[in-house]
């Protein structure tokens, strides 16, 4: 899911979005994933994406990408423009694992990625830096030094709970 | 959907640069990572991050190189490309 999904459903009736999927399966499971969202499907079935809040765009968008049927889905910043009780929400979706779907999770929050991630690709300037275990990417010290992840070794041993923080507004 | 295995990310020599954008390229020598199901893509704005994910679904094609997202069943080890798309075109899609 690309980072700004949102303008790929603008035009697009919510209901419309449902007859693209390709088995009854996906459509259940679109339509669980808002309400799970707080989006009840009953209330934006008849909306144009355009009439829809951009948070509740995003629900849509997320609730579509998650539902499909296929080997895996690659979110881009995917917590972007939902509050935070949404974004814990989707969190404990993506740690519980999204039925057997592989999960490409890209984020600037590394909170976010240790707590849903098993293993890291690191990229600096263009260049993949690193790739491993998160409790290796937190040894490697003169690479935390340079994107920015030292104070996170710091932290990693007292880190919050799942969903107890505050989380940032990209 | 997926019967039990791994997922290998994979790329060959792979290079993008933007061709409205000639400051930023990204450079992904010869490397491989194995996961089972969940993998971050980390890094500062502008690290190339996003760039990468939309190499991954498709989205953009490396401009040298290659980069694919395999697939191994774990009784038969047998690799097959994992379908990480986008309905940006006209693939098979998650979005």
């Amino acid at each position: 899911m690309p980072q700004q999904p949102e303008e790929l459903l603008l035009g697009l009736k919510i209901e419309e979005i449902v007859r693209r999927f390709h088995d009854d399966k996906s459509s259940s499971d679109f339509i669980q994933l808002l309400e799970y969202f707080g989006l009840p499907y009953a209330s934006v079935r008849a909306a144009y994406g355009y009439e829809l809040s951009t948070g509740q765009l995003r629900k849509v968008a997320l609730a579509f990408g998650l539902s499909y049927s296929c080997d895996g889905i690659i979110l881009d910043e995917p917590t972007q423009g939902l509050s935070a009780q949404i974004c814990r929400r989707l969190e404990q979706l993506l740690t519980a694992g999204i039925s057997d779907k592989a999960l490409v999770l890209i984020s600037h929050d590394f909170r976010l990625l240790a707590r849903v991630c098993t293993d890291l690709i690191v990229f600096d300037e263009g260049r993949v830096v690193f790739t491993g275990t998160i409790g290796q990417v937190l040894l490697a010290a003169p690479l935390n030094d340079r994107v920015g992840l030292t104070k996170f070794r710091l932290l990693s041993e007292s880190m919050s709970p799942l969903g107890s923080e505050v989380y940032e507004s990209s | 959907m997926n019967s039990p295995g791994w997922f290998r990310i994979k790329g060959w020599n792979c290079c993008f640069r933007y061709p409205d954008n000639p400051a930023f390229t990204l450079q992904l020598p010869d490397f491989s990572l194995v996961f089972e199901r969940v993998v971050g893509i980390y890094g500062l704005n502008a690290s190339g991050k996003s760039t990468f994910g939309k190499l991954l679904s498709g989205i953009l094609t490396p401009s040298v190189g290659e980069l694919t997202v395999e697939f191994f069943d774990a009784v038969s080890h047998q690799p097959r490309r994992a379908e990480f798309s986008t309905c940006l075109n006209n693939r098979k899609s998650c979005y």
